[in-house]
């Protein structure tokens, strides 16, 4: 289970403040869309909640199941349960895809390590599962994988990594409609009431596969509107501008 | 001519300790004398023995009294290219021993000759690898290089020579059980069309001076040099690694990868030479450092002599820490600083760890392990 919530969040980048009080409170098994402009800060929002050590908290807070974590690592955060898929992953050719992601499974288990078999098992699964060929298993961590299939592989992490909140950064960014739709299956295949997940998207087109609980609006590093999943059918139509001006304005 | 009517007195007064562009190191640190023959023994995997022996060839020890004429002039060319460097005149100078490993022409071996040196002598070591692989031969060679006993010197210097249409596979991992002050000296000459693949993982802990050549005498040879270093503790390392291309159309790679951990120090310097007349040669290089420990210094010098147009060469050389962000995506998943750390270095130092047996890859990884736990 995991209930996040986010306290008057302000975060700076290089003496540049990018959020200027986020509130935001993600419960049990509840699936959040978080939708803006670009340069928002709807990035910024995610990277913040990981730990990544490039942004700096200037007020407020983000409390996991109650316990403030913005003190903990980037490691123990996600030891904590959070998962972030990220923007732009990283490609680490040293250590193969499978034995990066037992690593991972290894260090979330409280010290008992996770059977081989059964870990292949589960992976070979969830490969399967994602359309992702046996061979990707043993090649390098993302090492050349294309645009899709690096987003492909962050689900394939969060499935098997099983966290308990989840940050998805764009990761329809780059998609074609097939990727779209695998993407969208994982993300629906982990959907229970121990998995919570913030969204983070520009357009509609996830949210046709993953039907939110919530949408949020973003602009000018906060959040102006909340609603449900007819929020984002209506930005389709108008788009963010009328939500800029009233910030120009607010 | 026998080694000693080489090198006289007059002739150790002319050299000088060797200079290398970017490495700096202490002269006394590897001058050493004795009079005693250190203690060493060896062993191999007899099958590929037996092979070689069948063929006439032969993997022996030697003594300056029993090598042969072929022999005694591979370990005088290398004499003759280092009359400046005192270390090498020096290394001579001591009571001579080593191994040979002699393939004759048209052999091909298959199965690599697993070769353990166990340099477990309190004395220090002059040790002299000789190699003469035959025309049309092809021979790999896995060498390990097992340095114990008390000396806190040793001294390897390699004399190879390599047919016409050869093939040459060696990986020389050096290890050992303490502190010693390694130099390492030495050359593999070509054939035509030859081939010289060559790995070179000084691991011993303590400070270490190489400097190695691959020389492609001869058109048409390709020459590939690898090497990695760990560095630890306060060991200052200063090796330089060259391949230089004397015939046409000669083809060269450089790979050099050094890790330091502690207050460890590098550098390392790689040089493809190209000699005028050498049309067509076409040389690579790498050389890269990654520093991990806070007081650790680092520096690589790519250097690229060339004295003839018709050529293809390029560098690339780096010195730094991991990278930031690979280092969080892996801390992103769970993964400990210490374990994401350790996931850096063996992924930086795969392009030069991966092609090598299993019997290196898990004497470097015990290395490395002791120095990542020690030095995180």
């Amino acid at each position: 289970m995991a209930d996040l919530e986010i306290k008057n969040l302000k975060v700076a980048v290089e003496d540049k403040t990018i959020l200027n009080g986020v509130n935001l409170h993600i419960k049990d098994g509840e699936v959040h869309a978080l939708m803006g402009p670009n340069g928002t800060g709807k990035s910024t929002l995610s990277e913040t909640i990981m730990g990544n050590p490039r942004y700096t908290i200037t007020d407020g807070q983000i409390l996991l199941n109650g316990k403030d974590i913005t003190k903990m690592s980037v490691d123990q955060r996600a030891r904590a349960g959070v998962f972030l898929a990220m923007q732009y992953p990283r490609e680490v050719a040293g250590v193969s895809n499978a034995n990066f992601i037992h690593s991972a499974m290894n260090a979330r288990s409280n010290g008992k390590p996770v059977p081989v078999l059964k870990f292949l098992q589960d992976l070979q699964h969830n490969m399967k599962f994602l359309d992702i060929p046996d061979e990707y298993a043993d090649r390098g961590l993302n090492e050349d994988f294309s645009g899709g299939e690096k987003k492909r592989n962050e689900i394939l992490q969060m499935m098997m990594l099983k966290p308990s909140m989840a940050i998805l950064d764009e990761i329809d960014s780059g998609l074609d409609i097939d990727a779209l739709k695998v993407v969208a299956k994982g993300i629906n295949a982990m959907r229970s009431d121990k998995f919570s997940c913030l969204m983070v998207t520009h357009y509609q087109r996830l949210l046709n596969y993953v039907v939110p609980d919530f949408v949020h609006v973003m602009v000018d590093g906060k959040i102006v509107k909340d609603g449900g999943p007819e929020l984002a059918k209506e930005l389709e139509k108008t788009g963010y501008e009328g939500f800029e001006k009233e910030a120009e304005k607010g | 001519m026998a080694t000693s009517q080489l090198i006289d007195k007059n002739a150790i007064l002319k050299s000088s300790f060797p200079k290398y562009l970017g490495i700096h190191y202490l002269t006394e640190r590897y001058e050493w004398t004795t009079s005693q023959l250190a203690e060493w023994n060896w062993r191999a995997n007899n099958n590929v023995l037996d092979q070689i022996n069948k063929v006439g060839g032969s993997v022996r020890r030697f003594n300056a009294r029993t090598l042969n004429s072929i022999e005694q002039n591979k370990i005088n060319t290398v004499i003759y290219d280092n009359q400046q460097n005192r270390y090498v005149l020096q290394h001579f100078q001591k009571p001579q021993t080593g191994i040979v490993v002699s393939v004759p022409d048209n052999v091909s071996i298959k199965e690599p000759l697993d070769l353990d040196l166990l340099l477990n002598s309190k004395v220090p070591t002059a040790f002299t690898f000789v190699l003469n692989l035959g025309n049309n031969s092809s021979l790999k060679i896995k060498q390990y290089f097992h340095i114990s006993g008390d000396q806190k010197n040793t001294s390897i210097i390699f004399a190879g020579k390599q047919g016409d249409d050869s093939h040459l596979k060696i990986n020389t991992c050096v290890i050992s059980d303490h502190s010693i002050d390694l130099a390492m000296f030495g050359e593999f000459d070509s054939g035509n069309d030859s081939q010289c693949d060559w790995s070179l993982e000084p691991n011993s802990k303590g400070n270490l001076l190489g400097d190695v050549s691959i020389n492609l005498r001869n058109p048409g040879s390709f020459g590939n040099l690898n090497t990695l270093r760990i560095g630890s503790g306060n060991d200052q390392v200063g090796f330089q690694g060259a391949v230089k291309h004397y015939g046409e159309n000669t083809t060269s790679r450089i790979n050099m990868r050094g890790v330091l951990f502690d207050s460890s120090k590098i550098n390392f310097t790689s040089i493809g030479q190209i000699i005028h007349g050498a049309a067509g040669a076409d040389a690579e290089q790498q050389s890269r450092l990654m520093t991990v420990g806070q007081h650790t210094k680092g520096t690589v010098n790519p250097l690229l002599l060339i004295d003839e147009n018709d050529v293809q060469a390029g560098h690339a050389a780096s010195v730094g820490q991991y990278d930031e962000d690979d280092l969080y995506y892996l801390l992103s998943r769970g993964i400990t600083m210490e374990q994401a750390k350790k996931i850096l270095v063996s992924n930086f130092i795969s392009p030069v760890f991966k092609p090598l047996d299993k019997k290196s890859q898990k004497l470097i990884t015990n290395y490395l392990e002791g120095s990542i736990n020690g030095g995180l």
